[in-house]
């Protein structure tokens, strides 16, 4: 019987890991599948989205997901300033309060307004979400266990001698923090899916973040693609050279890859700054920006959005208190 | 005529070893389309840096306009010429098309009105207004050199100083920068372009200018530098394809001897009658 | 002990060690978004207040003198975010990513390793979904401040006892990751002490949970790092010089650049780590301990046999009406601990900042 539990309890672990692993999105951050887009994206935008949904995987998002979806997102047109500001404000808000009902509260809106208003495929923010979820299992189920010299817990199990055991507090505990983590990441997509860097760092300008931090991000920014296409060069030429036949050879790969990355680098550096005075910068970047206007739609979503979580709260302490 | 550009005497150095110009003369005239002809490390890229600026010469005075160029109005000489890299790549620095167009006119400071109609004509001009809000990094190459020109055209200088511009391009994108060369060259601008391509040198410029070891080493028309068997030698350049076809017809017999040779295919075709 | 206590402790326990050891994926330890309670970002953030601005200035005057080394600062930026973000070659074909913060703090030195680093971890966390903005503060601190401050000591330390180059990168790499790792298992510990045996007891747990993924990456990171700096050396250094990037950190490590500052202010900081730690493990098993304004009115009592009176009402809870609310209270607690700690430390940095201006700013040109 025992062994039959055992048995079972570690089948379903490896289904989960396994799960996990499956829905791995390496594809959301790899550069090793660092990818040609220049042929990907010589047409147009709608014709883009429409060959997602027949592909069926995203290879073709080129290098990091997140930044494409960033600028194809329905509600990429919405004032940045309240996209900035209201994902944080939700994102405080649900640390702040710690409520269970707010996390699942949050988790569930801004997965909708993610998906279903700004149009991400669900399988694509799904896999974007995984990203962390190594971490929320890992941290949250050490935060769950204990161990001890005696079984001070409300399960404990006996091993050798020490015993892991656990509390109904504590799982109730752990939930509650997973719940927190999720819901707080989803109000970051929220941001991140829709808003293209560049905006979030013109409402960082707008709110007096020094302004060599500001230009130092722009660039930074624009270099991080510059150096992505590089490297990406140079590791398919490195492979098809047999580079990465065994561990020896490809770590000899990597860091020659990399050092001459650096060097590389370092001469482009050189080479835009001579191309950004000779188009008369003076050391501030300058660009023309878009006018986004705050519609209602924004202002009655952050008014209602606020008062559902005050409700929320509310209710939650009342229940406990009642 | 005045010269748009004179240069006298212009020496550079980037090191104590390394002395990329030589003492370099020129007159550039207002309207003039110039080929920059010369092996790699000839000096061609050094000398367009100094000419915008981005360099400052160890001797020697740039004048434009008869005014002489100093440390204090360079801007002016920024907003005379402009610089369209070869490597786009090293030139988009914005997070998007229009972002990328509008660098230029924002940085001369003009009203927010002027950039943003200067940043649609340019957009236009190039074939990407549909591009607008896309960032660089999704470009393909032919359209980020697209954006990269663009900027410039935005910035409306008199001078545009194309760097290897078909370098990376394909037919079809080479193609396409010629007809923008040719629109810019209906407005008047005066164009310097540096190019390995003696064909496209032979046929759409009216003065070459071969660079060698640093110094001017010829200053004519296409047709006369070409012929012109030492220099080819000494800055080991090949003979444009139809220069040497004319030459073969006109020992044949089989064509006239003309003052002005034909430069392309039709041309030819033209005075074969 | 019965079946559904094995089920439930088993099943939990199992699902660990399965999603710790068979992950797919092997970052370094970033603190996740939403994972630290409130008090505990805004302390992590005021503790690298100090650091920021001093890193902050030195930027500044950096690209005042040099003006062309604002677009070499932001291509090393770049650069790191770039090492980060790309896939190790690894044995077990499981997805790992160096750190690169052991590497910059060799290249660029310490000081802008810390705004560099927090450039790149918000980067990280708007195109990567790695970290997040809340715990910005808590993950500079472990990756861009202490593991990079770890690194250069050893490095600069090593290389002047005459140490092998190779030798005192790996270490200076190695080693400034596990300290990474430590410092990120503190803070975790610190926000989530265990219910018997406080913080103690959580940081065992934490720092054993993520060892089996640390440990190793802490090692091949340092590999890495030599491989790439010596690469740099051997086939680089002119190129290197050429730009007018710094050629000191690479090629004059044996013996000129003395990090007198650093290690006091490193001294310092684990001092002041021990004070505020300290107490927590001297109480042992009880995470209760009373303020001493509560030590004092027990005296009170003591001394006259009556109760303690408070003479006055503080001025926010009259203007509330009422006492403040336990999380607002700690918040404030902690945004004052964190004010002081942000004050002194500013204090040791223009100390500290004033011993370095001899050594000028850190990128040389020729």
């Amino acid at each position: 019987m025992q062994l039959g539990y055992f048995l079972f309890m570690l089948a379903l672990a490896l289904a989960v890991t396994i799960l996990i692993r499956g829905m791995s999105p390496l594809r959301a951050h790899a550069a090793e599948e660092g990818h040609d887009h220049e042929h990907e994206h010589e047409h147009d935008h709608e014709h883009d989205r429409k060959h997602k949904h027949k592909l069926g995987h995203s290879h073709d998002t080129g290098v990091f997901s997140i930044d494409y979806y960033a600028y194809i997102s329905a509600i990429r047109d919405w004032n940045p300033m309240f996209k900035v500001f209201f994902s944080l404000a939700v994102l405080i808000a649900v640390i702040a309060i710690n409520s269970l009902y707010v996390s699942l509260f949050v988790l569930i809106t801004m997965g909708f307004l993610t998906v279903v208003r700004g149009r991400i495929p669900l399988h694509q923010y799904i896999s974007t979400l995984t990203i962390p979820i190594v971490f929320v299992l890992v941290g949250s189920l050490t935060i769950a266990l204990s161990f001890a010299r005696q079984p001070l817990g409300q399960y404990n199990l006996h091993l050798g001698f020490f015993y892991i055991y656990t509390s109904d507090a504590d799982l109730l505990r752990m939930v509650n923090l997973m719940a927190k983590a999720m819901a707080a990441v989803s109000a970051l997509f929220m941001m991140t899916l829709s808003t293209p860097s560049g905006e979030i760092i013109s409402v960082m300008r707008k709110v007096h973040v020094p302004r060599l931090i500001v230009e130092l991000m722009n660039m930074i920014y624009r270099y991080i693609f510059v150096i992505m296409e590089t490297n990406r060069k140079m590791h398919d030429s490195a492979e098809s050279r047999l580079g990465y036949v065994d561990y020896r050879t490809s770590v000899k790969s990597f860091s020659g890859t990399a050092s001459n990355l650096l060097v590389v680098s370092l001469k482009k550096a050189n080479a835009y700054y001579d191309a950004l005075i000779s188009r008369g910068y003076n050391g501030e970047l300058l660009f023309l920006e878009r006018e986004k206007k705050m519609d209602r739609e924004q202002t009655v979503l952050g008014v209602v959005y606020f008062l559902c979580i005050v409700v929320l709260f509310a209710v939650q302490k009342a229940a406990l208190f009642g | 005529m005045e010269p748009i550009i004179r240069i006298r005497d212009l020496h550079y150095a980037y090191n104590e070893q390394k002395m990329a110009l030589n003492g370099i003369d020129l007159d550039i005239y207002e309207g003039e389309k110039i080929a920059v002809i010369g092996s790699n490390g000839a000096g061609k890229s050094t000398f367009f840096l100094n000419l915008n600026g981005v360099l400052s010469p160890e001797s020697g005075e740039i004048r434009y306009r008869d005014t002489l160029i100093t440390k204090k109005n360079l801007n002016d000489l920024r907003r005379a010429i402009g610089i369209v890299f070869q490597d786009a790549d090293n030139q988009i620095i914005a997070s998007t098309v229009e972002a990328e167009v509008s660098f230029g006119p924002m940085n001369m400071k003009l009203p927010l009105d002027e950039v943003r109609s200067r940043v649609d004509e340019a957009l236009a001009y190039m074939n990407i207004s549909t591009f607008r809000d896309r960032p660089p990094h999704y470009l393909s190459g032919g359209e980020k050199k697209r954006v990269s020109i663009a900027d410039i055209i935005a910035m409306k200088t008199d001078i545009i100083v194309f760097d290897e511009p078909t370098a990376a391009l394909d037919p079809l994108n080479a193609a396409m920068l010629e007809e923008v060369l040719n629109k810019l060259e209906a407005e008047g601008k005066t164009m310097l372009i540096s190019t390995h391509d003696v064909d496209f040198a032979y046929r759409w410029t009216n003065r070459a200018i071969v660079f060698c070891g640093g110094r001017i080493i010829a200053d004519d028309t296409p047709q006369n530098v070409f012929r012109n068997e030492d220099i080819l030698n000494r800055a080991s350049l090949k003979r444009p394809t139809m220069l040497d076809v004319y030459d073969i017809l006109r020992e044949k017999g089989l064509a006239p001897d003309l003052e002005v040779f034909p430069k392309t295919p039709a041309q030819l075709k033209a005075i074969l009658g | 002990m019965s079946s559904k206590e094995k089920k439930v402790v088993g099943f939990i326990s199992v699902l660990l060690i399965m999603v710790d050891l068979f992950s797919p994926r092997a970052f370094a330890m970033h603190i996740m978004e939403g994972y630290l309670p409130v008090s505990h970002s805004l302390f992590w953030f005021a503790v690298c207040l100090p650091f920021w601005f001093m890193g902050f200035k030195s930027l500044k005057k950096t690209v005042a003198e040099h003006p062309k080394s604002i677009s070499i600062i932001a291509i090393a930026g770049a650069f790191i975010f770039v090492i980060s973000s790309l896939k190790i070659p690894s044995v077990t074909g499981s997805c790992s990513h160096m750190t690169g913060t052991g590497l910059a703090a060799i290249l660029f030195g310490p000081t802008p390793v810390a705004i560099l680093g927090s450039i790149v971890l918000i980067f990280q966390a708007l195109l990567l979904a790695h970290g997040g903005l809340t715990t910005l503060g808590a993950n500079t601190f472990s990756m861009c401040i202490a593991g990079p401050l770890v690194s250069y000591l050893i490095f600069t330390g090593l290389s002047k006892a005459g140490a092998k180059k190779s030798f005192s990168v790996f270490l200076a790499a190695a080693v400034g990751d596990l300290f990474t790792y430590c410092v990120t298992a503190l803070q975790l510990a610190v926000a989530y002490p265990a219910a018997d045996g406080g913080i103690a007891t959580s940081i065992v747990k934490f720092m054993g949970v993520f060892a089996p993924t640390q440990i190793p990456l802490a090692i091949i990171e340092g590999l890495l790092t030599t491989a790439i700096i010596i690469g740099l050396e051997s086939y680089a250094k002119s190129e290197l010089t050429d730009i007018g990037f710094l050629g000191a950190q690479v090629s004059e490590s044996k013996g000129q650049l003395k990090p007198v500052g650093g290690k006091a202010v490193t001294a310092l900081l684990i001092a002041a780590a021990l004070i505020a730690l300290i107490p927590f493990f001297a109480l042992g098993s009880s995470a209760e301990f009373g303020g001493s304004d509560d030590a004092g009115s027990e005296m009170i009592n003591e001394v006259t046999g009556k109760e303690y009176e408070p003479w006055f009402e503080p001025v926010l809870e009259k203007a509330i009406g009422g006492e403040l609310p336990g999380e607002i209270e700690s918040l404030f607690f902690c945004l004052q601990t964190g004010i002081g700690v942000g004050i002194i430390a500013y204090f040791m940095g223009r100390f500290n900042e004033r011993k370095k201006l001899e050594k000028g700013g850190f990128i040389k040109e020729q």
